[in-house]
């Protein structure tokens, strides 16, 4: 039997790891968008510069999380499509084995065969 | 600060934190805000995705080119994602060195406070001490003051530079911090750029494949969404009017708006979908019913409008239905699309048979001609991409059993279609030029398959589905469920006969399509090809026993079997061995199914009866003129193909008397086909001439008694059945034509040469040729001999003239029974001379016996030709 080069059920556990990291992502947007607000209104007046700095670093990396987070997701289903791409060749080579093994004539089938009542 | 420093000049008790206040902001909350974000950064890089660990883990369980390219997108992501959660890990840490800088700041604030409050205190306590100290004159205690109020000034103008240096030293600080916060943030995206969620994308996953896709099916169903609410909008402003339909003016533009908008996506598959599925196959139907698609065309500029609607709407369609996808899109998308596709055909299928109506209820059309609208129109503003395959074998097969229930159904206004009426001699309805194409919704449909045989030969194997309507009417002649390319055969005589009834150049695209479809299944020897080879064969005998009984449809098959008349007998060719086994066992083909073996492969297998159909079809190809008539070219085609291989038989040794019998077979079957023509042919024309004198006796009876004579023959037809009389049936009898018999004559004579021939080259006697013949003749239907038939039209002669005696003895008794019953012992028609050709009777036979035609007065029945 052929040995394929993609272990499908390791994909999928690599793929598993990568299960909860879209909603972790998301979430770790939000609280650095509620983070960062709160130190905006914590740096006072002399720190304006920091206030301007910090507005635009908020806006820039929640939206920045958010994406990577639909990167995570959409790199997920690639494996799924990936495995079920592969298990769909599995299947279809096995099933393609087991009706030329079966169009074989009875006494090519196998030397055991051949003597057996 | 220099400005509250001069406002308290003069004052004596300013407090410090008034005097020098502290710099605002909360170095906790700061702190704390640090903290938040180093245990978000944290927790983002203790993820997969970030933490990049996913390459490697892949590495483990997954080898070749496609690992390696999901590794190294794994860890392009992971790397870009690390730059982003480092910005967070830099940002927390310039916050704690803003809140310790502005710890400090406030902490040295409020020392100098303390310096300040502390200098006034002092100053206090100096002056009075010199109020307190003698001095008469005075002049020490104003000195003494003077000098404190300088003292006091100076040490407040260094707190004062000292709080200014704090505040500038935090500032600073802030300064550089912000300085490395916007550096990070700059490094995430560029200050250039605005910072919308798009821009952000891009620089962040932007290039990553199965990221774009993510983000830009997003987009698309946002626009769909918001072009289904336009589209929604419109049609309930449509349906609340009183019209019932657009009001052309005013919503011409609003079908403007909305083809405008279409248009802009008609490629995006995402789009396309979204906005299908939102709007529903009724949702779409309405649009295109309210925009007054099958109510005919008010206005040049409403029928622009009306096809840029169609076009639009048509290419979304094939978008929507076509199972692309554009390059870079992601996974989860792409399968989407898949099902999202399978979904839209299976409605497109489902609602082919479906009737719309617009508003009013005046106009509809079925889903299948709407669709064949919509192609017709995408192909007109030049979209030439095709729809999938199975797609079009179903929405074909569906349309053609929605074809079979209009036919059925008790709407008469709907005609192949829709009410909208066609122009001209046209057959089909349509909003684009070539009406007759464009309007053939199963035409359209078919222009879709492409030129793969396998392809071609799948969809004349499509089955029909079921329809309520239609019921028995999707049965082919076997009983089976019809399959298209029986229905393209059944349809190409049935409506285009229907049609030329009224429009004689009436030009059915059927006629092309089989043309070109049916070469796709005449080689190949699959089980099938086979197959659909025998069921249009079938289809075609059957169809074609059908139209020989309307002259309409004869004219149809002289001009236009040709194509598939020669198909069928190359094929009829090639199934020699299934003939040979059909003329062995009769059932041979129904027992079997529609394929059998042969020594060159699957070929259609038939059973005797189903091939004499197959060679009637043939055979008939001359119009209903009142003669005998030769076979067809197609039969002529197919003996001479049989005679060359009878000779090559000869020619190689083998036993011809197979292909003799075959021989024997094919001629008994367009001899049978033939008589059965010309016996139908006499029967219209007996029939023609009955009708004439029923209408000749009804003028004269109206003409010799009015209203009563009516009545009287009214009540003739009420007692009897008819007004014709035992002469006129005489007269009808010896003057209607007997083409069956002259028919049957030419086919003993083509039979004859025939034999002649096969005796030419098998060197075997007439008698073996003949008996061998008779072999294969036996499994057709038999014929009557032309002695048979001249006796039956002697006997039929002889029983009119003796009805037509009886009738004239029983008037004549009614006057002088006397005189009827002498004349009835001494005429005779056995006594005539023979030679003499009887004359019409007339009125005033029934006052005297009549004379009774012969066999030999009559001749054979040519002369009535």
């Amino acid at each position: 039997m052929t040995r394929y080069v993609l272990d499908t059920d390791g994909v999928t556990r690599a793929r598993l790891t990568l299960a909860d990291d879209p909603a972790q992502l998301r979430e770790c947007a939000s609280v650095v968008a509620a983070t960062t607000a709160a130190a905006m209104s914590a740096v006072g007046p002399e720190g304006s510069y920091v206030h301007t700095a910090l507005e635009r670093f908020r806006m820039v990396h929640c939206r920045a999380l958010d994406a990577v987070a639909d990167a995570a997701s959409a790199l997920g289903d690639r494996l799924d499509q990936s495995t079920v791409e592969a298990r769909s060749v599995e299947l279809f080579v096995t099933t393609a084995l087991a009706e030329a093994a079966t169009e074989l004539p009875a006494g090519m089938s196998g030397s055991s065969d051949a003597g057996s009542p | 600060m220099i400005r509250v420093h001069d406002v308290v000049r003069g004052s004596s008790d300013v407090p410090g934190d008034v005097a020098l206040p502290s710099p605002g902001g909360s170095p906790a909350e700061l702190r704390s805000a640090a903290r938040s974000l180093e245990c978000e950064a944290a927790r983002a890089r203790s993820t997969t995705t970030v933490g990049g660990t996913l390459g490697s883990r892949l590495g483990a369980v997954w080898t070749g080119a496609a690992a390696t390219a999901a590794r190294s997108e794994a860890d392009e992501l992971g790397r870009r994602s690390r730059g982003v959660v480092d910005a967070l890990t830099t940002t927390a840490r310039s916050l704690l060195s803003y809140a310790a800088a502005l710890d400090h700041a406030v902490g040295r604030t409020r020392a100098l406070q303390r310096q300040w409050d502390a200098l006034d205190a002092e100053h206090a306590l100096a002056a009075r001490r010199l109020v307190g100290a003698t001095d008469p004159t005075g002049v020490v205690r104003v000195l003494g003051l003077e000098r404190a109020h300088v003292e006091r000034a100076a040490a407040r103008a260094r707190l004062s530079r000292c709080h200014a240096g704090v505040l500038d030293e935090l500032r600073a600080v802030a300064k550089r911090c912000a300085h490395v916060v916007a550096g990070v943030t700059d490094a995430t995206l560029p200050s250039t750029a605005p910072a919308t969620p798009a821009n952000v994308r891009d620089a962040v996953t932007g290039s990553l494949w199965f990221a774009d896709g993510v983000v830009s099916a997003r987009a698309s169903r946002t626009a769909a969404l918001d072009d289904a609410a336009l589209v929604r909008r419109a049609l309930q402003a449509v349906e609340a009017g009183d019209i019932g339909g657009w009001d052309r003016r005013a919503d011409d533009v609003a079908i403007a708006q909305i083809v405008h908008q279409v248009r802009d996506h008609a490629d995006d598959p995402v789009y396309a979908q979204t906005l299908l599925t939102e709007l529903g196959g009724d949702g779409l139907s309405r649009l295109l019913m309210g925009a007054g698609v099958a109510g005919g065309s008010t206005t040049g500029a409403h029928v622009d409008t009306v096809r840029n609607l169609l076009g639009a709407f048509g290419s979304l369609v094939v978008t929507g239905a076509r199972h692309t996808v554009p390059v870079g899109t992601d996974p989860r998308t792409r399968a989407q699309l898949a099902s999202g596709a399978a979904l839209l055909a299976d409605d497109l299928v489902a609602g082919a048979a479906r009737v719309h109506a617009d508003a009013s209820g005046r106009d509809g059309a079925t889903g299948a001609w709407l669709l064949g609208q919509l192609l017709s129109g995408a192909r007109a503003t030049g979209d030439d991409r095709r729809l999938p395959a199975r797609l079009v074998r179903r929405a074909a097969a569906a349309a053609a059993a929605a074809e079979i229930a209009e036919t059925r159904d008790a709407d008469l206004e709907l005609r192949h279609g829709t009410t909208l009426r066609p122009d001209a001699e046209a057959a089909f309805a349509s909003w684009f030029d070539d009406a007759a194409g464009t309007g053939d919704a199963l035409h359209v449909l078919l222009s879709e398959v492409g030129d793969h045989p396998a392809e071609q030969a799948a969809v004349l194997a499509e089955p029909l589905p079921g329809s309520s309507s239609a019921g028995g009417a999707l049965a082919n002649a076997r009983g089976d469920r019809l399959t298209l390319g029986e229905h393209l055969v059944r349809r190409w005589i049935t409506l285009e006969a229907t049609g030329i009834e009224s429009h004689p150049d009436l030009r059915l695209a059927t006629d092309g399509d089989l043309q070109r479809l049916l070469p796709s299944i005449s080689c190949a020897t699959t089980a099938d090809a086979a197959e659909t080879r025998a069921r249009v064969m079938l289809e075609l005998s059957r169809s074609s026993s059908l139209a020989m009984a309307e002259a309409s449809t004869t004219r149809l098959y002289t001009r236009a079997t040709a194509p598939v008349e020669g198909l069928v007998v190359e094929w009829f060719s090639a199934m020699r061995a299934n003939v040979d086994r059909a003329l062995v066992v009769p059932s041979f083909g129904r027992r079997t199914g529609y394929a059998a073996e042969t020594g060159v492969g699957l070929q259609p297998a038939l059973d005797a009866d189903e091939l004499s159909g197959v060679i009637a079809a043939l055979t008939i190809d001359t119009g209903m003129g009142l003669h005998a008539k030769d076979p067809g070219a197609g039969y002529v085609r197919l003996v001479e193909s049989e005679i060359a291989w009878a000779e090559r038989s000869v020619a190689h040794g083998r036993d011809v008397a197979v292909d003799v019998a075959r021989l024997g077979f094919l001629d008994q079957s367009a001899s049978a086909a033939l008589v059965a023509v010309a016996h139908r042919q006499d029967e219209l024309n007996r029939a023609a001439l009955q009708g004439a004198a029923e209408a000749k006796n009804v003028i004269e009876e109206i003409r010799k008694g009015g209203p009563v004579g009516l009545m009287s023959t009214a009540q003739t037809y009420v007692t009897a059945g008819t007004s014709r009389t035992a002469g006129d049936d005489l007269v009808i009898t010896l003057v209607r034509s007997n083409v069956e018999l002259a028919q049957t004559e030419r086919d003993d004579a083509r039979h004859a040469a025939l034999v002649a021939r096969i005796e030419a080259f098998t060197g075997r006697r007439p008698s073996g040729v003949r008996a061998s013949m008779e072999t294969g003749a036996g499994r057709a239907r038999a014929v009557p001999a032309a002695d048979a038939l001249r006796a039956a039209r002697d006997a039929e002669i002889r029983a009119a003239w003796e009805a037509y005696r009886d009738s004239a003895v029983h008037r004549c008794s009614t006057r002088a029974r006397v005189v009827i019953a002498e004349g009835s012992t001494t005429t005779g028609w056995e006594s005539r001379r023979p030679g003499l050709r009887p004359r019409p009777p007339r009125a005033s036979d029934e006052q005297s016996p009549p004379v009774p035609p012969s066999k030999a007065t009559l001749g054979t029945g040519r002369e009535a030709e």
